[in-house]
């Protein structure tokens, strides 16, 4: 199949419905969402839990859990309806096009593998028989793109050898040696420090720029979206109830729910509560 | 109580805690730590993974054994004392931790959960038993047919409150909360430590706060210690250090902070490289990442010194000064 032209839409998906359904009841998680991105750009997808923003990634790489289904809408990466492919078309997106990293980076990593030999692994799943010494330099290569100032020894190293910043780095650079240009990050820096957060996302922001990727940001954290993206959709309950420019969103928020959202980041009201105390 | 009202409620000097691994150096996880806190208001405990912040709270509650230094709480010196009179003291001094659904029993209903620390501590049986719990759901905004449900019946922010509840039982005048909020939604965690500010004032309960999430301790301290690799780096008025940061450290952690406003960009580049346990410098533990580095630096283990009047300490050498600013990022 010919590989269709780089579109200016990375992304659209248009009127998505998922279902997830087990013996007894079935239960609409995503209700009709629309939303596209643009080569290059960082768009936003915010919400609470149980809104359907991890479900929505799910979705858009074919890895819905059991019993869940899209029901309506479609699904375009690169201008590839991705709707009702099968495992193995799957796999020519996941990867070549489609690039992911989650949560918690340790998990992502097999842990009983040095990072060389999981990277080489990939490397070879996506391009057979390339040689051990072009995978080394390749695995070198992509841990210095990442920002690893010390690539021999990361390569070296076990997961449990690594902090959670180092881990999150090394997953990325996993995720790109097999050359995705659209990548979807969910939550990348929950649950890491703060200056190691900042590290991170300014890492993804350069690869942004370096390599024009588009990015999907899942967060539930408005911060990010006003500092890295681009464009933002507010995810509740399934839907998306807001969606715009991040400057327009951020600062004259239209919809109710995202305003409550910007309130309780804003930690508003915190300080009254604790009245004259010491 | 034996103690003069104008007495801190804890008051840790020159803590220490090592770990040992076997074939492997010690981990100084808590290096000479010592702060305040007075009555009815909450000290921050902020740093990053590894800065000791967990380790202190777990030597303050006798979680951990520490293996020098002071503890006093109120009034009384409690970290040599021998366990049976320490009881009394573990009903004053109660915890909260950050994974809600996690420190509850998941085949306890909420009423015995809640019951479970008065059955231990108090006479409490019976109807007055259950007056009590209901009472403690009333306080923390929990409904009496709450009392009926199991954790996993519950949303994250009402396990929580359980939590709370639980903590407040025995009616504890300081509370450790650690990283409180941190696994709860933004709506939620906004209502948790409302709350949390109410029950401070009513009950006039004293607080150590652990937290990573600067917004969290902007809102919600007095005084804040900032610790790194298990010193604390700089101690003072909330509104002193998190306004006019005097250590190099103190400014990045604050300088990472994201705003919520698009227009206005973080204050400091990133921080280079990444705190590492195992170095112990004679001299600054952060000189290695500083990049107001110099040689005399490491010469020799900077004290808290005064930075500015008002008890904001910090241990740089720097400190006093009027510190260089650190350049905003320029975009690679």
């Amino acid at each position: 199949m010919a590989v269709p032209p780089t579109p200016d839409r990375m992304l659209e998906v248009n009127g998505l419905e998922v279902t997830i359904s087990n013996r007894k009841v079935e239960h609409r998680i995503l209700r009709g969402i629309s939303f596209s991105i643009a080569t290059g750009e960082m768009h936003g997808l915010v919400g609470e839990t149980g809104s359907g923003k991890s479900m929505t990634a799910r979705a858009i790489t074919g890895l819905l859990p059991h019993g869940g289904a899209v029901t309506a809408g479609s699904i375009r990466i690169a201008g590839r309806d991705i709707v009702g492919l099968g495992d193995r078309e799957l796999r020519e997106i996941r990867g070549p096009v489609v690039g992911m990293i989650f949560q918690n980076p340790r998990t992502a990593l097999h842990p009983l593998l040095a990072v060389e030999k999981q990277m080489a692994n990939v490397i070879r799943a996506h391009r057979r028989g390339t040689s051990s010494k072009e995978c080394r330099e390749q695995v070198l290569e992509h841990l210095a793109m990442v920002g690893i100032a010390d690539p021999a020894r990361v390569a070296r190293a076990y997961p449990h050898e690594l902090s959670g910043g180092m881990a999150q780095r090394v997953v990325i650079a996993t995720v790109l040696v097999s050359h995705p240009t659209f990548l979807i990050a969910d939550e990348p820096t929950t649950g890491l420090d703060a200056t190691v957060q900042r590290q991170i996302l300014e890492e993804i922001a350069s690869l942004q720029q370096r390599l024009n990727l588009s990015v999907l940001m899942i967060t539930h954290d408005l911060s990010i979206v006003a500092q890295y993206c681009d464009n933002v959709s507010v995810m509740h309950d399934g839907l998306i109830v807001e969606q715009g420019g991040k400057r327009e969103i951020m600062l004259a928020p239209g919809h109710a729910y995202t305003q409550r959202l910007i309130q309780a980041s804003r930690l508003e009201g915190i300080r009254e509560e604790k009245g004259s105390a010491a | 109580m034996a103690s003069a009202p104008t007495r801190p409620a804890i008051v840790v000097e020159g803590l220490q805690k090592r770990f040992v691994r076997r074939g492997q150096p010690d981990v100084i996880a808590v290096d000479n730590v010592s702060f305040e806190v007075p009555h009815g208001s909450t000290l921050g405990l902020v740093g990053e993974s590894g800065s000791g912040k967990s380790t202190v709270a777990r030597c303050l509650l006798g979680l951990l054994p520490s293996d020098g230094g002071r503890i006093e709480v109120g009034g009384r010196e409690i970290r040599t004392a021998a366990p049976r009179d320490l009881r009394a003291w573990r009903r004053d001094m109660q915890i909260v931790f950050q994974e809600p659904f996690e420190s509850l029993d998941p085949r306890l209903k909420v009423a015995a959960a809640i019951a479970e620390p008065l059955l231990l501590h108090t006479e409490l049986r019976g109807a007055a038993l259950r007056e009590r719990v209901l009472e403690l759901l009333d306080l923390v905004q929990l409904k009496p047919e709450h009392a009926e449900r199991f954790p996993h019946q519950l949303s994250g922010g009402q396990q929580q409150r359980v939590n709370i509840a639980r903590a407040l039982a025995t009616n504890p005048r300081i509370v450790v909360l650690d990283e409180p909020t941190s696994s709860l939604d933004v709506s939620v965690r906004a209502e948790i430590l409302k709350l949390l500010m109410r029950l401070q004032r009513e009950l006039d309960l004293t607080y150590v706060l652990i937290s990573h999430d600067l917004p969290t301790i902007r809102n919600v301290c007095d005084r804040v210690a900032v610790m790194y690799l298990g010193r604390i780096v700089e101690v003072g008025p909330a509104e002193l250090v998190l306004t006019r940061p005097a250590h190099p450290y103190t400014e990045f952690l604050l300088g990472s902070e994201l705003s919520l406003d698009p227009d206005v960009k973080p204050k400091t580049p990133p921080v280079k490289g990444e705190a590492n346990l195992s170095e112990r410098p004679v001299g600054c533990i952060f000189a290695r990442r500083c990049p107001l580095h110099e040689a005399a630096c490491d010469a020799v283990q900077p004290p808290l010194a005064a930075a500015e009047a008002g008890g904001h300490f910090a241990a740089c050498i720097h400190a006093g000064k009027p510190l260089p600013a650190l350049q905003p990022a320029a975009s690679a």
